[in-house]
């Protein structure tokens, strides 16, 4: 079963799937992703001034899927074979889990500088769901 | 001419993938795109908006204007991800353009990039960014899909800019049954008379262009495969220098002759005629003064033809969840 997201849900959050926008804390500077909730550096629930990041960051953590991917991956299975997800770090500092592309996600490491670009995440009831996968950079 | 009569900076994106026509040899005993040596093969989660994107940021970033000041995007493809729905505002939202952006989408010819660089010029009220981005797909033992390749090119048009535009022209003429896509197909199709569909390339590419004030020294036309710009030519006036680049990249439809552009100042021209020509059919003559960078060099990958069937959906049953 994959997890369902209305797109009404997911286009309350475009900004961030688009574009990572970034919460900013007022408190101690430190950036959140999704721009939501507390600081994940202090806590406080000051209202974050949202910035956006230059999209480039290194892989912190990472797997390959190589099977039994969510319904709503399966497509992406079939014609692309294994694919990465991996915990970026930003370097904003704000860390982003996301869908690796454009690589043999076995060669992709911690440690690795890769750049956000927009892709089709999927494919559901007719409509695209685009939004950010990373890229290792040359 | 317009008030944004000028191209400031370009951007151009090709996907990862390569494939060679041997590779098309091997899997089909044939390979029946006239002068394609390879061509690039979108990545599954890549489709006319995503490649859009890539071009038009790399634009943005060599362009004066920040993105909060663009007043138009112009999106053209022959593939656009939806056969209704406002796909140019998907591509807005994800560059994150104001919402004060006017946007408008040319497709159902490959022609379309320069009705879009005309709207460019013509209708919004400022700097306007103009995205061709397309990847054609044909049935797999069709000569259209060994020619069908993928890519995409923006220009941010401008009021000032290394790149003018000079003139335009047009020349529209009917010839049924030449390229089309039937409602509903992911199939571009064709009636396939080869003589035919030649002569209605080459009256209508060589309409548009001589209906120019002035003959360009080069010109980069739609290029369907790598081999038909070059017979046009020979109908034109003159001598003009071709520029293609279905030979390395493919039929990239609607962003064809845009590329054609990026290859000729590439190679040092600064007086160019683009032809945007669509099959049924009409053509629209861009002369541009001027150069501009705008490279798609990236690393790439060569694939099988198997992945590339699999890349394309030729032999899977796609469609999503559902």
């Amino acid at each position: 079963m994959g997890a369902y997201l209305s797109v009404p849900s997911w286009w309350r959050n475009l900004d961030g799937r688009y574009r990572l926008e970034l919460g900013q804390c007022p408190d101690c500077g430190a950036h959140t992703f999704p721009a939501e909730g507390a600081c994940v550096e202090c806590n406080s629930t000051a209202d974050f001034e949202t910035v956006e990041p230059e999209g480039t960051g290194e892989v912190v953590a990472g797997t390959t899927i190589t099977g039994g991917a969510p319904p709503e991956f399966a497509d992406l299975q079939t014609q692309e074979g294994s694919f990465g997800v991996a915990v970026v770090e930003l370097d904003e500092g704000a860390r982003v889990p996301g869908m690796l592309t454009d690589c043999d996600p076995t060669t992709v490491e911690r440690g690795d500088r890769v750049e956000a670009v927009v892709r089709r995440i999927y494919e559901q009831e007719g409509i695209v769901r685009y939004g950010v996968k990373f890229r290792p950079m040359d | 001419m317009g008030v944004t009569d000028a191209i400031e900076s370009a951007g151009a994106y090709t996907p990862r993938y390569r494939i060679d026509a041997d590779a098309f040899a091997e899997a089909w005993g044939t390979f029946d795109a006239p002068g394609v040596q390879r061509k690039a093969v979108p990545g599954a989660d890549e489709d006319a908006v995503t490649m859009a994107v890539e071009a038009a940021k790399t634009a943005l970033d060599g362009s004066a204007h920040d993105r909060e000041g663009l007043a138009g995007l112009a999106f053209a493809s022959t593939t656009p991800p939806v056969d209704e729905g406002d796909v140019a505002a998907t591509v807005a939202e994800i560059l994150g353009l104001d919402n004060t952006v006017e946007t408008a989408a040319f497709t159902q010819s490959t022609g379309a990039g320069g009705s879009a660089i005309r709207w460019g010029t013509e209708v919004p009220d400022g700097p306007t960014l103009v995205v061709a981005a397309d990847a054609p797909l044909g049935d797999p033992d069709d000569a259209l899909d060994h020619a069908a390749g993928a890519g995409a090119v923006a220009f941010l048009l401008a009021e000032d800019g290394p790149v003018e535009i000079r003139e335009t022209a047009t020349y529209t003429e009917e010839f049924p049954g030449t390229r089309f896509r039937e409602r509903g197909a992911d199939a571009v199709d064709s009636y396939d008379a080869t003589a035919y569909e030649r002569d209605a390339y080459g009256t209508v590419v060589a309409g548009a262009v001589d209906a120019l004030d002035e003959a360009p020294p080069a010109i980069a036309p739609t290029a369907p495969n790598g081999k038909r710009p070059y017979r046009a030519a020979r109908r034109l006036d003159g001598d003009a220098d071709v520029y293609e680049t279905a030979g390395d990249l493919g039929d990239t439809g609607a962003a064809g002759p845009l590329f054609g552009l990026a290859a000729a100042w590439a190679d040092g021209e600064d007086d160019v005629a683009l032809v945007a020509f669509g099959d049924g059919a009409s053509a629209v003559a861009v002369r541009v003064v001027g150069t501009l960078d705008a490279s798609w060099d990236r690393e790439t990958v060569d694939v099988s033809y198997a992945e590339y069937a699999r890349k394309r959906g030729h032999v899977v049953e796609t469609g999503g969840d559902d």
